[in-house]
């Protein structure tokens, strides 16, 4: 049995930013770039396969990407799956590689919630290789902050909301998150349906760290993200996250036929059209030959990490609030006041005296583009209360990957939609607020604060501004 | 909970909870079937028709045909019968929308929302027949001819190939913020349907050119028309169905000609 390749943690890896994984990978990518963008193999190629710059350009490998669905971490896997064969076959081919790299070659991932892994790996900062060389990992179309060893802030990076919740998926149905990995979507995911969102994996850290690290640049926008090389271990992260969600903390894929047995088109290491569905990856080490570095087995019940709470029912949820007019962020705290009607729907037709579910919606984001910056949203933060980033009356991130395409008309893959929505389960939180009395039907308040990338040491922080985001409502949501 | 609503059984009451866009259905439905009955009605007196007293015996059928320069059809009867074509070939493919809608209003706005909102899209396709229909009688463009809807028939194929189109297409999925409740929720109803109203017609304007124009292909053309528009707008990547709706609509019009 051959022992499957170990994706490293590259923060892990030696202190200097060259050791010979990175340096490996760094050398590959400047083949990759050397390219024509008409071979699949190429870097701008690759890219391509995640979204084109060019609407007309897309057929059944290019402008492929999945989000707010549930084939997003399954398609990613692949995508990173072809990918990373490709730079192995690359590296397998380098002189200056030394033999144990070539055999052993997997791509690192970057957890950036480790503690003091926040900042981007030293070699993706790094201007030059140590021949002097341009350093083909570090792009300027970055935040500047992050270029400079800034760090991102914890709550973009933390998973443990995601790796919370119990559900894979969620039916599309209007103010409820989608689960662990997305909604139950076709192919056609942003324009399906006004209601959909991403899965709460996608949404943190995905979406978070994609705008942060991109400031408005590559990693901010779908058909440039690949472009940066730090995106692909962004992603390994992310489907090690999918990994340990499945293993550690014991949540079930999907079963249905038609996510199981969805197929998409890659191309191999030589160039040949591939085919996969997700009901190919589920197991890496088994399916695809992988394992990785920081995947600790169960050590626990998984009731003990999750206490299993009832499911939802199965009626709709009711609207019960949402504010009138809409809200423009840009770049600063803001506050908005919504009141609560009693439920007349299912709720109020079944008796119940209170709802199994609360729902927080933020709905109908526009920007002209990504302004590089997450928010965090609070609910009720009582006025003196200085700490903004109390996390008592934390509900989760909004952030901005994927806003350009939502309003592209000239594509398939937004749908001309026109926004962005997420939806938050915030029941405890609203069971927490009322046994503490701060929760008054009257005067519910949302609370949007943003989220930056940290000054790097030593350098003060750069007073930007952020263009400009608008939500056109935020709503609550009983079930 | 409404005395009446208490006397529905919960099955019901459940599926009407999970699918609000019930009575825009219905209005679709009754569409459909007010125009295939008066299709088979026989030969009748103009008077039944509201024609002025005089007029000459025709036909339902021929009666049914918007553009039609014949004195005995009154403009109010033209616009109704376009109307009740435009209820029962556009509603289906925005009931997903509607649905979308009522699921995002407050519980009791449900309906409202939603048939304001039609309302709304109707309008828009109303002041669309209107001209149409006033352009093809001034021209006195003829109705029922093979010859002449066989060709509005290519028009729209070759609108199924243009950009314009796939991008109207998309823009039917655009939502917009909607206020709660009072004058600005019913406000926000009416703005999405002029919005989504605006992008059907675009989609949509050249394959209801026939409809103006039809005769006894009627129903057949509304029918394969229907399927059209549904497939475009609910399927996955229905944009792509518009390279295959052009030569469905040739092979159409070479069946309405030949056959």
């Amino acid at each position: 049995v051959t022992e499957p390749y170990v994706r490293q943690d590259i923060w892990t890896l030696e202190a200097t930013p060259w050791n010979s994984l990175a340096m490996a990978y760094a050398l590959a990518v400047r083949e990759m770039q050397a390219r024509p963008a008409s071979d699949p193999t190429s870097w701008v190629y690759q890219a391509s396969v995640h979204a084109t710059p060019d609407p007309q350009d897309r057929d059944d490998w290019r402008d492929q990407c999945q989000h707010n669905s549930w084939f997003f971490l399954p398609w990613h896997r692949m995508y990173l799956y072809w990918f990373e064969r490709i730079v192995r076959a690359i590296v397998q081919t380098l002189e200056d590689v030394d033999d144990s790299t070539k055999d052993t070659w997997a791509l690192p991932y970057w957890d950036y919630d480790r503690g003091g892994t926040n900042a981007l790996p030293p070699a993706f900062r790094e201007a030059q290789l140590p021949n002097g060389d341009d350093n083909p990992l570090r792009t300027d179309e970055r935040n500047p902050s992050i270029n400079a060893g800034g760090g991102l802030p914890g709550l973009a990076t933390s998973a443990q909301n995601a790796l919370a919740e119990m559900s894979f998926s969620e039916p599309l149905m209007a103010g409820v998150p989608s689960g662990f990995g997305g909604p139950i979507t076709g192919w056609h995911h942003f324009a399906e349906n006004g209601t959909t969102t991403p899965g709460e994996l996608e949404r943190t850290p995905h979406n978070d760290v994609h705008g942060l690290v991109g400031g408005g640049g590559f990693m901010s926008r779908f058909e440039t993200a690949p472009l940066d090389p730090v995106f692909w271990l962004h992603h390994a992260n992310i489907d090690r996250l999918w990994a340990l969600w499945t293993g550690s903390f014991a949540g079930e894929n999907p079963l249905a036929a038609a996510w199981l047995d969805r197929v998409f088109h890659f191309h191999d290491e030589g160039g040949q059209d591939v085919t996969m569905t997700p009901g190919d990856v589920l197991d890496v080490a088994a399916d695809l030959g992988y394992r990785y570095a920081d995947m600790p087995a169960l050590v626990v019940q998984p009731e003990a990490v999750m206490p299993p709470s009832p499911p939802p029912p199965e009626h709709p949820a009711e609207l019960v609030g949402a504010t009138d007019t809409p809200l423009e962020l840009s770049g600063d705290a803001a506050t908005v006041q919504l009141s609560i009607s009693p439920p007349s729907g299912p709720l109020r037709a079944l008796a119940a005296e209170e709802p199994n579910r609360v729902y927080l919606n933020v709905e109908d984001i526009e920007a002209e583009r990504n302004p590089g910056i997450s928010y965090a949203v609070y609910v009720n933060v009582p006025d003196d209360d200085a700490d903004a980033a109390n996390d008592v009356h934390y509900a989760g991130n909004v952030s901005f990957f994927g806003v350009e395409q939502a309003q592209d008309v000239d594509r398939d893959h937004s749908g001309g939609r026109g926004s962005l929505r997420y939806a938050f389960d915030i029941s405890d939180l609203v069971k927490r607020l009322m046994a503490e009395h701060l929760w008054d039907p009257e005067r519910m308040r949302v609370m949007f604060v943003p989220l930056r990338v940290e000054a790097p040491p030593g350098v003060a922080a750069a007073e930007a501004a952020t263009p400009p985001v608008r939500v056109g409502r935020v709503s609550l949501f009983y079930r | 909970v409404s005395v009446v609503e208490a006397h529905v059984p919960l099955r019901i009451r459940r599926a009407a909870w999970t699918h609000p866009e019930w009575a825009v259905a219905l209005v679709a439905l009754s569409s459909w079937a007010v125009l295939v009955l008066v299709h088979d009605a026989g030969p009748i007196d103009a008077h039944a028709a509201g024609a002025t007293a005089g007029a000459h015996v025709h036909t339902m059928n021929g009666m049914l045909e918007p553009t039609s320069a014949h004195p005995a059809v009154p403009w109010t009867v033209r616009q109704g019968v376009w109307m009740l074509m435009t209820a029962a070939m556009m509603l289906p493919s925005s009931l997903p929308t509607v649905r979308l809608l009522a699921m995002n209003s407050l519980w009791r706005r449900r309906l409202r929302a939603g048939l304001t909102f039609v309302v709304a899209l109707l309008g828009v396709w109303f002041v669309f027949g209107l001209i149409l229909i006033s352009v093809a009688t001034a021209f006195r463009v003829p109705a029922g001819n093979d010859l002449v809807v066989g060709t509005v028939l290519l028009v729209a194929a070759g609108w199924e190939l243009t950009q314009a189109k796939r991008r109207s297409l998309r823009a039917c999925h655009r939502t917009v913020p909607l206020p709660p409740c009072g004058w600005r929720a019913t406000r926000g109803c009416a703005r999405f349907g002029i919005q989504y109203g605006l992008a059907c017609v675009g989609a949509c304007w050249a394959l209801m050119l026939p409809m103006a124009l039809a005769g006894a292909h009627r129903l057949f053309l509304m029918l394969l028309l229907t399927a059209v528009v549904v497939a475009e707008e609910g399927l996955e990547r229905g944009t792509r169905l518009t390279r295959v709706a052009a030569p469905v609509l040739v092979g159409a019009t070479i069946v309405m000609l030949v056959g």
